[in-house]
């Protein structure tokens, strides 16, 4: 199991931005992630469903790219919502307990349905 | 049974860690590790050589961090060690898990993960060296 490069591909919609992340968030791609949410967000985004169905991998400083994003919406007044969380991502989101601050929903369907 | 033990010398710089990914995949894919093994490796030595090139300010730079891997027996066997400044990344308290996410802390969770991936850390300066080792049972490896 090779864990590939990361990618994201962010889609407006009405509700809110959903930002769909793949491969390995690791410490040096997790800035791009942070970027690429910061953007939306100076875009005036407030709401940001992330889509993490094809994340592979995460490591603290993936985990810790998400507390920064989503403290910045919080003060915004604005907020995260996560999607498609599994296996060895989810384990670690569990295990740090990352996992209890945020809404999680199986698609993003589901969570902009509850928005 | 062969027991390879597989070694690795890297700079004291972040630039380095793809060497380390690298590395891992290529001792996953030999010893057949499972996939869950291979990312908590990952996870764990990530974070650990992290730690080193951050907190250690290695003197000179140069082949400051050594990793050694070994899977005997089932169990995986790693030593990390660099030649920075004495730093025990096992007396970081604790994070309070607990916290909301306005009074959660930004760091902390790295050293924590590596205390739930893997069966054992101990930390011991040695030598003008910190040296972490680490292990691991591995179950569902290849003979």
């Amino acid at each position: 199991m090779l864990f590939p490069s990361m990618e994201i591909e962010t889609t407006r919609l009405e509700k809110a931005v959903v930002v769909k992340v793949a491969g390995r968030m690791d410490a040096g791609s997790a800035p791009e992630f942070e970027k690429a949410c910061e953007d939306c967000l100076r875009g005036g985004a407030e709401r940001l469903v992330v889509d993490l169905s094809a994340l592979d991998y995460i490591s603290s400083a993936g985990l810790r790219s998400f507390l920064l994003v989503a403290k910045s919406l919080q003060e915004k007044g604005g907020k995260m919502l996560l999607c498609g969380m599994r296996g060895l991502v989810k384990e670690v989101f569990d295990m740090t307990r990352i996992s209890s601050l945020f809404a999680s929903y199986e698609g993003p369907e589901s969570a902009l349905a509850d928005l | 049974m062969t027991v390879t033990e597989q070694a690795l010398v890297l700079d004291s710089a972040l630039a380095e860690l793809p060497r380390l990914e690298s590395w891992i995949d290529e001792f996953a894919a030999r010893e057949g590790l499972p996939d869950s093994i291979h990312y908590h490796l990952n996870v764990a030595l990530e974070e650990l050589v992290i730690n080193a090139i951050k907190h250690g300010q290695c003197q000179p730079a140069e082949e400051a961090i050594r990793l050694s891997m070994i899977l005997d027996g089932g169990v995986l066997r790693i030593e990390l060690s660099d030649c920075g400044i004495a730093f025990d990344p096992l007396q970081a308290p604790a994070p309070d898990l607990a916290l909301g996410l306005k009074e959660r802390p930004i760091g902390g969770l790295g050293v924590h993960l590596v205390r739930c991936l893997m069966d054992s850390v101990d930390y011991e300066r040695r030598d003008g060296r910190n040296r972490l080792l680490l292990t691991k049972r591995v179950e569902g490896g290849a003979p």
